[in-house]
């Protein structure tokens, strides 16, 4: 037993005392995680203030568990030991179970006068009520610079699904900025509004939706649409995309839609303006291979690992050349369709319309009309604009969460004759989004 | 710094540990563990450091007084410096909550002041009120070195979370101890046990419990019943395994340092009555209010009327300790009313009743009681206890309950073993087996077992720090 007791202890204490040391060697700690897309906590700086309150050692344990120096190693384990836990084929990551009811499409939006509303759950429960100007959530006075994390997500081997909840004072606050828009740009711009459907409303039939309390994206958007002036132009793709519900719309590795989604949502919008599409077989075709997304960053899931996305690009006819200026008005010359084999299997959505930066413009020689368009879009809209290019002689996208400047002020500069508002469901609906896309849109 | 955090483990545990080994003296172990201590109390807040300083010097210069007078004057000394540690408590834990109910009911004060509860005041407060208590009645002698009384009250093993360690059962070890290598052994498997027990089993309890008890009223007014029940299922699977869980680190420190601290649960979650359920859970808790409250007010020897009315008294303080909250007041005597009925039943009826209907009945008690216990917004916690009833209208069952219980059926059955004797008599089995193999097998996991739950429990506890983000944020 004596013999046991030492092996026992000596071997603990090894271990314990391995991992110590691992801990102590300062520059093995990683500072980035490549996977998760985010700087790791950094060691935090000495402050009286935080020494007494707490907080300076609360961040030395954050960022001694978050830059462990074998942490890829470990979290790999846990995720492997998680799936000991149950039948994890089907799972439910994130817990927004619960959207605001949508209300009928003629009653109108709770206060229109109001610029902003408060958070979801005064919103569910008093929905008539004017909001005191205290419960008006914070804005975000610039850029996003948190990044973005996933809302709750439905995970089926392979596939993962974002999963919608209305949240109406977000919807209200996204329509009257719309109007907002149309009303300061005057009759002569077209606004149009495409709220882009997320996966689940799309791939998921009614009752599975039901079962899982979602909100039914259809009707969110026919709300939205419905709360905007007469002059807008609110598009629903849902039907359209919901007719091709068969084909790879979304990836299943990544929480965006793929260019053939983009692509039905840019025939509708040709609807609209009454002009023809072109059809896809017009344009080159590239496509780029094992492409793992957020979905797979969010669960690590070997079954998405083990099959992998295809990214399809359609290289538009006119030019394939564009200009983007990033966060710090830095100019670079760029492909709308640009070449990503070489990059990570977690960036290959970077390949269209130079993926998230502020400001981008391209100019196609082919159309001399003097015609010109913005689209005001997330991550989404970089695979729609690429259709856009053959329509009009000037593209201009901004991104709603790094533009610096008003959307008005671009318009008027430019002379643009069409405005494009290309953003997902969650970002026409969240008060957090919503909030920045108010501040594109300020009263003159 | 939480025992089951990373920092506390590899940076805080092992210097301690290895520093308590390699010292020679009592004495100098003693120093070195007071310092620590107080790094470890200092790590939460600086300011905190300085009620528990003054907490620690009250009972230690009362108690040097007591130890000289004798009579009324001894009595007086007892009750000045309880109300003294029963005031800072007061202030601390319970005086926003009195404002709070002030205010609601009269108007005054306007402006609450937001009180920091100082971390673990409530259990230190506990030991020195039973270490003045036991200096007063003569059971200990009071301890004339104010570091030492500071040591019992700060040490990092049980002075944020329990167990509440009496003096007396300290004392002796205070001065002089020895670890050997079958403590080493005995305390390296308690904590690993305990730390494995919160990282892995606790901690994925609460996703669970948090699937469906999260969210405000509206949101909870909408889950299914299953839902609400699984979580309940889980809370309650959680609450045990976490707390007990800081217990077994607590105890296992000890030992690695030398000090035997009693048991703090004993199984509780299978026990045939409430009665028994409070002799098994949290039992340093019980056992103060049994030795100083219930039994100096009369205990059960004045009658049934005086016993009701004790029992009355000590399961509103049980309830308010647990925080200051409406929801604590209202689970206390949830507990009251429980045991108050079993007194009422005699013993030979409850006997006739077959265990597993008395089983079930205490495990919907269990449940029933933490939910209690969770919700500190009564609202909500009405529209949970509704919901469970299926008062809410919703649906009994739905995708999101099925989609949650079938991915944690396995962590579910695993935790509800943990909180059984199963695996604790199986190891007996095992190692009382006659059968060689058998008890080459024992060895094996006796040898293996703290090494492989401290790389599993720091696998998870890196795993809880991995939060993607869709794009870079930088």
């Amino acid at each position: 037993m004596k013999r046991t007791n030492r092996i026992k202890n000596i071997l603990f204490f090894t271990v314990l005392g391995v991992l110590a040391v691992i801990g102590a060697i300062w520059p093995l700690r990683p500072q980035v995680s490549e996977v998760e897309k985010r700087k790791l906590t950094p060691f935090p700086q000495l402050t009286l203030a935080g020494v007494m309150d707490g907080s300076f050692t609360g961040e030395i344990d954050k960022w001694y568990a978050d830059t462990y120096p074998l942490r890829d190693v470990f979290i790999r384990g846990a995720n492997r030991l998680k799936s000991l836990y149950g039948n994890r084929t089907v799972t439910i990551i994130g817990n927004g179970d619960h959207g605001d009811d949508i209300p009928d499409v003629t009653s109108g939006p709770t206060d229109a006068t109001s610029p902003a509303s408060a958070p979801t759950e005064t919103a569910a429960t008093q929905p008539t009520e004017t909001l005191p100007p205290d419960t008006v959530p914070p804005d975000t006075g610039g850029p996003v610079t948190d990044g973005e994390v996933l809302g709750s997500i439905f995970v089926s081997g392979d596939s993962a699904y974002s999963l919608f909840y209305f949240n109406r004072t977000g919807a209200d606050r996204y329509a009257q900025a719309i109007n907002r828009a149309h009303r300061l740009l005057g009759g002569n711009v077209n606004i149009y509004s495409i709220a882009i459907p997320l996966s689940s409303g799309i791939l998921f039939d009614k009752s599975l939706q039901e079962d899982i309390g979602l909100s039914d994206e259809r009707a969110a958007i026919e709300y939205i649409n419905g709360l905007m002036d007469p002059g807008v132009h609110g598009l629903n793709i849902y039907d359209v995309l919901k007719a091709h519900d068969d084909e790879y719309l979304y990836f299943r590795t990544d929480h965006h839609w793929t260019a053939l989604g983009a692509y039905y949502a840019y025939t509708e919008l040709c609807r609209e303006k009454g002009v023809a599409p072109h059809t896809l077989d017009q344009f080159e075709e590239k496509t780029f291979t094992g492409f793992l997304g957020s979905f797979y960053s969010k669960t690590l899931s070997e079954d998405m690992k083990g099959n992998p996305d295809t990214v399809k690009a359609y290289v538009p006819m006119g030019t394939n050349r564009m200009v983007y200026a990033d966060k710090n008005g830095k100019e670079t010359n760029w492909d709308i369709i640009h070449n990503v084999d070489g990059y990570k299997t977690g960036a290959k959505y970077y390949c269209f319309s130079g993926s998230d930066q502020p400001y981008s413009y391209a100019h196609n020689p082919q159309i001399t009309d003097g015609s010109s368009c913005v689209v005001i879009k997330d991550s989404f809209g970089n695979a729609f604009i690429p259709f856009l290019i053959d329509h009009y002689e000037h593209v201009y996208w901004i991104d709603f969460r790094y533009y610096n400047g008003t959307l008005t002020d671009l318009v008027r500069e430019k002379g643009i004759g069409d405005v494009i508002f290309c953003l997902n469901l969650d970002n026409t609906t969240s008060n957090g989004a919503v909030g920045l896309v108010d501040r594109l849109i300020p009263e003159d | 710094m939480v025992f089951s955090s990373m920092s506390f483990v590899f940076m805080f545990f092992a210097v301690t540990i290895l520093g308590h080994g390699l010292l020679k003296s009592v004495k100098a172990k003693n120093i070195f563990l007071l310092i620590a201590s107080l790094i470890f109390y200092s790590w939460a807040s600086l300011g905190f450091t300085a009620i528990l300083l003054f907490d620690v010097f009250v009972s230690w210069f009362f108690a040097l007084l007591m130890q000289v007078y004798k009579g009324k004057v001894r009595r007086r000394l007892l009750a000045l410096c309880v109300t003294l540690l029963l005031s800072v408590l007061g202030v601390f834990k319970y005086l926003t909550f009195l404002l709070e109910n002030l205010r609601l009911l009269t108007g005054f004060p306007k402006v609450v002041p937001d009180i920091v509860l100082p971390l673990g005041i409530s259990f230190y407060t506990f030991q020195l009120i039973s270490y003045a208590v036991d200096v007063y009645r003569g059971k200990v002698r009071a301890q004339r070195r104010f570091w030492m009384l500071l040591l019992y009250a700060s040490l990092f093993h049980q002075c944020v979370a329990g167990p509440i360690v009496r003096y007396g059962d300290l004392a002796r070890e205070l001065e002089d101890r020895q670890v050997t290598q079958a403590h080493l052994s005995r305390g390296i498997s308690r904590f690993t046990v305990g730390l494995a027990k919160k990282s892995i089993l606790a901690n994925s309890c609460a996703v669970v419990a948090d699937a469906f008890f999260s969210g405000g009223a509206s949101a909870l007014a909408a889950r299914p019943v299953a839902g609400l029940w699984l979580s309940a299922l889980a809370y309650a699977l959680q609450i045990y395994l976490d707390f007990s869980a800081y217990s077994d680190m607590a105890i296992g420190m000890g030992l690695m340092c030398g000090f035997h601290y009693r048991e703090n649960f004993n199984y509780p979650y299978v026990s045939l009555s409430v009665t028994e359920f409070w002799r098994n859970w949290h039992i340093s808790l019980s056992s103060f209010f049994r030795d100083y409250v219930y039994i100096p007010l009369g205990g059960n020897r004045r009658g049934r009327a005086r016993q009701i009315l004790n029992l009355f008294v000590v399961w509103l303080l049980t309830g308010l300790w647990h925080g200051a909250s409406w929801n604590y007041i209202i689970w206390g005597m949830f507990f009251f009313l429980l045991l108050a009925l079993e007194k009422a039943i005699p013993d030979r009826v409850l006997r006739a009743v077959p265990g597993v209907f008395r089983y079930a009945a205490m495990l919907l008690i269990i449940c029933l009681s933490w939910v209690i216990f969770r919700f500190e917004d009564l609202h909500s916690l009405l529209t949970v206890l509704a919901g469970m009833l299926g008062l809410n209208g919703n649906a009994p069952f739905n995708a999101v309950a099925g989609i949650t219980l079938r991915s944690n059926w396995v962590l579910l059955l695993v935790s509800a073993v943990a909180c059984t004797p199963f695996w604790h008599n199986l190891r007996l089995w095992l190692r009382d087996s006659r059968s060689a193999a058998l008890k080459v097998l024992y060895r094996t996991y006796d040898i293996l077992h703290p090494a492989l739950l401290l790389v599993l429990s720091t696998m998870v506890l890196t795993g809880n720090t991995y939060n993607p983000f869709i794009y870079w944020t930088f």
